[in-house]
């Protein structure tokens, strides 16, 4: 420190600050900067759901519908993907449906079913059949929940859903997800036992196997019914 | 579920992680830890706001718009090499040194009679005795050029070491050093002419 300027050095390095402290900022920025975090999060959540629930509705045709997305009035018709399959999507792009061609028979009546499952789904009218955990080189990969619901006109359709928690990134592309399907149907895994855990407020079984796929990933499938 | 999150972080990279490191990389994933980092940094940059502007309207102002755009960047700011609490400062630094150009516009439009007393009257300015020493310095700090007054408010009242101002400003310890020395030589000067100090 040279000496003309100890003395300014000296006299800074006493000067007494008064803090300030504002409460109720504090909390209300706080409320909007969480706030924004959490939808943030609910978006991409939302976002890959749909993208596994549609990619696997399309390539192992399972026999019902697929949806995910919550607070959604209406859907639309978009069309049909390079697969000949049925695309619906929400109102509020939130949501897409992804339905084989031997699915739906009447566009309309079809657009209809959804929004009332939509709302029967909202109302948590549903009943838990299935869950579906898939966790690639330890990574869970995704939750996949097959609801059934009873429409109005007495019909029931099994859904399956993007499961709450699913929190890795979808790591496995279309690609070697076509290759997974492949090597699961064609033969039990590795059979690494049983399990049980508390879903939605009751227990379920869960089988485990274990798979490799050609490029050395490991696939943990695990599939658990209630008991 | 934070420390959940935060332990299973640890362990997968199997690196020695500061906190701060943790919170931002749990952070991503859940508002808890959002929120613990939140906690930890509301105060200091409120108040390093606080003494740059001596506003409390604009300091609130201006620390809502530093913790939205962080938090919105955050993905970003594992690549940034800089602590988050630099990386904070340094946010705050830009968001402070954009309300002075700003001010610096206002005060040109001021000149007109009609604007001239409203735009020179701070919306909340501090009046407590225990300020008014630090009143008299901000005064004479406003005197000097933004990057002298900068350096000068994150050495002495925020209690930055040289490294961290480096960090905070982007500039190297040389330029730092320079900064630091010459905006206390003027102001040692402003303050002198004012009678604060002793000639």
């Amino acid at each position: 420190m040279s000496k003309n300027i100890e003395n300014i050095d000296r006299y800074l390095k006493g000067v007494v600050l008064r803090e300030y402290e504002s409460h109720q900022h504090r909390q209300q920025l706080r409320r909007e900067v969480l706030g924004k975090i959490e939808r943030r999060q609910t978006m991409s959540v939302r976002k890959r759901a749909w993208k596994v629930a549609a990619l696997l509705a399309v390539l192992i045709g399972i026999g019902a519908i697929s949806v995910v997305g919550v607070n959604i009035g209406r859907y639309y018709y978009y069309g049909k993907n390079d697969d000949g399959a049925h695309i619906f999507i929400s109102e509020d792009r939130e949501s897409v449906v992804t339905l084989s061609d031997d699915e739906v028979t009447d566009v309309e009546q079809t657009r209809g079913d959804l929004e009332e499952i939509e709302l029967l789904r909202q109302q948590d009218k549903r009943e838990l059949l299935k869950v579906e955990e898939t966790m690639t080189d330890g990574t869970l990969e995704m939750i996949v929940h097959v609801y059934k619901y009873e429409l109005s006109d007495g019909r029931r359709i099994d859904m399956r859903e993007g499961g709450e928690g699913t929190g890795g990134a979808f790591a496995l592309g279309k690609a070697r997800m076509e290759e997974w399907f492949r090597v699961r149907k064609a033969g039990p895994g590795e059979d690494l036992g049983t399990y049980e855990e508390v879903v939605r407020d009751r227990v379920f079984s869960f089988k485990r196997e274990k798979y490799f796929l050609s490029d050395g990933t490991e696939v943990i499938w695990s599939v658990g019914w209630p008991k | 579920m934070a420390d959940d999150a935060v332990e299973c972080q640890l362990e997968s990279n199997g690196e020695m992680w500061d906190e701060d490191q943790m919170l931002v990389s749990a952070a991503l994933q859940n508002t808890e830890a959002a929120g613990r980092l939140y906690d930890k940094y509301y105060s200091d940059i409120l108040g390093y706001i606080y003494r740059c502007t001596f506003d409390r309207t604009v300091a609130e102002d201006l620390t809502s718009n530093v913790f939205l755009s962080a938090f919105r960047h955050l993905g970003q700011y594992r690549w940034r090499q800089v602590p988050f609490r630099a990386w904070l400062y340094r946010i705050a630094t830009n968001e402070v040194r954009m309300y002075w150009r700003r001010q610096k516009r206002v005060k040109i439009i001021s000149l007109q009679p009609d604007n001239e007393e409203h735009n020179s009257a701070p919306s909340a300015v501090d009046s407590t005795a225990a300020s008014e020493e630090y009143r008299l310095v901000h005064k004479a700090l406003l005197e000097l050029p933004l990057k002298y007054r900068t350096v000068i408010i994150l050495r002495y009242f925020e209690g930055k070491v040289i490294a961290e101002i480096c960090e905070i400003t982007n500039r190297k310890e040389g330029t730092v050093k320079s900064q630091l020395h010459r905006g206390l030589a003027r102001l040692q000067d402003i303050l002198v002419q004012r009678g604060v100090l002793p000639g």
